[in-house]
């Protein structure tokens, strides 16, 4: 018990050292463990080591290609999660009919909206387009390696689009503005975000095998380059939307405070993916040096 | 790189054969009663390893056993011998120290 505790320290360590030392350490940690070591001193030790790698390698420190590709999916994800949040409410504010007039007041407004679906679709598009290869090799090393988890793994993502679209038709189909239709639909949309969280999580899974082809890995980052872009400007539509809307939102704080935690999330989650592949930069020109 | 004291003990008990991180613990402290954390002897692994001075020998095991190699061999061996004679200039120092 004590041992599985202070492996859990070991996640402290750079992501590529931990890749490469990690479960070394942690037979190591729970070894000593069984030997009576006293936890405390292991604990500082182990903290002081993960220190020591953070600051002195930088190699090892900086991002694999693996680990930024699945660091700009995630934020990608949670982007356009908040983004489709967003972008529903937007076109609806604060109704579907003042949402139109006010757009023909405001093209302003408009145009950010627009902007926003459309650097939504290039994302979703580009995103299809690079999980195309890896999507191949994996079901092909699957399938040669018998292993049935990868290719559970691999069908995740799109069993869950699948239930989850005829879940939805499902709640849809009760008595519109009934309770049990509010409800239904409510706890689907939560658990379309659960799914999106494990489709996210078994495709990382997949990917942190590795053994892909290199023009494959050069797909992926490119693709992961060109959603970071689409992020960014999807992050300075929606800034635009909120500045362009002040005149015209209703209400004592005008909606700002949802528009500036919407704004907020999309520019921590495009920082997130623009210092993944800037430090993966690092971590190449470190490697030649 | 620099031969710090754990890099020293890793080498040393490599010298004597092939070991994983737990037999490595075992040894320096049997041989020179010096307790590495767990932190410390894979910091010592890592940057031994990134110097080509052990390389890990394949295993179907958790435990992943490390050999020293030639050019850590070589290294160790002036290390030490700079530290003997190091230890030999103090200690026959010590010896002709005046009593006081």
């Amino acid at each position: 018990m004590t041992g599985r505790w202070l492996a859990a320290l070991i996640r402290a360590y750079p992501p590529g050292w931990r890749r490469r030392f990690g479960r070394e350490l942690e037979t190591l940690v729970e070894d000593l463990a069984g030997d009576g070591r006293p936890p405390l001193s292991v604990a500082l030790n182990i903290l002081r080591g993960a220190a020591a790698a953070w600051l002195t390698d930088r190699r090892t420190a900086l991002p694999d290609r693996t680990t930024a590709l699945l660091a700009v999916l995630w934020s990608w994800v949670c982007f356009a999660a908040t983004a489709a949040w967003f972008g529903k409410n937007a076109g609806e504010y604060p109704s579907a009919a003042l949402a139109q007039s006010v757009g023909n007041t405001h093209p302003g407004l408009a145009i950010t909206t627009d902007l926003l679906l459309v650097a939504g679709i290039i994302g979703i598009v580009i995103t299809l387009v690079a999980a195309v290869p890896f999507a191949v090799a994996s079901v092909r090393r699957a399938v040669a390696e018998r292993s049935r988890a990868t290719l559970a793994l691999i069908a995740t993502p799109p069993t869950t689009v699948i239930v989850w679209l005829a879940g939805l038709k499902l709640a849809n189909t009760a008595a519109a503005g009934s309770t049990t239709r509010f409800v239904a639909v409510s706890v689907w949309l939560l658990a379309g975000v659960l799914g999106i969280a494990a489709s996210t999580l078994a495709v990382g899974k997949v990917v942190a095998r590795g053994g892909y082809p290199d023009w494959t890995w050069r797909v992926g980052l490119a693709a992961a380059a060109a959603v970071t872009v689409v992020m960014a400007a999807g992050a300075g539509a929606t800034f635009a939307w909120g500045l362009a809307a002040r005149p015209v939102r209703p209400g004592p704080d005008g909606g700002a405070i949802g528009w500036i935690i919407v704004v907020a999330s999309m520019m921590l989650t495009t920082l997130r993916a623009v210092w993944a592949l800037a430090s993966l930069r690092g971590r190449r020109r470190a490697t030649a040096a | 790189m620099e031969f710090t004291e754990p890099v020293v003990l890793v080498l040393s008990s490599l010298a004597g054969g092939p070991k994983h991180g737990y037999a490595l613990a075992r040894d320096i402290e049997s041989f020179a009663g010096v307790t590495l954390g767990p932190g410390t002897l894979y910091g010592a692994i890592s940057r031994l390893e990134k110097h080509g001075w052990i390389e890990a020998l394949p295993t179907d095991d958790r435990r992943q056993p490390y050999r020293i190699t030639a050019p850590g061999a070589a290294a160790l061996a002036e290390r030490l011998t700079a530290m003997q004679k190091v230890a030999s200039a103090g200690l026959s120092r010590l010896a002709l120290r005046p009593a006081r």
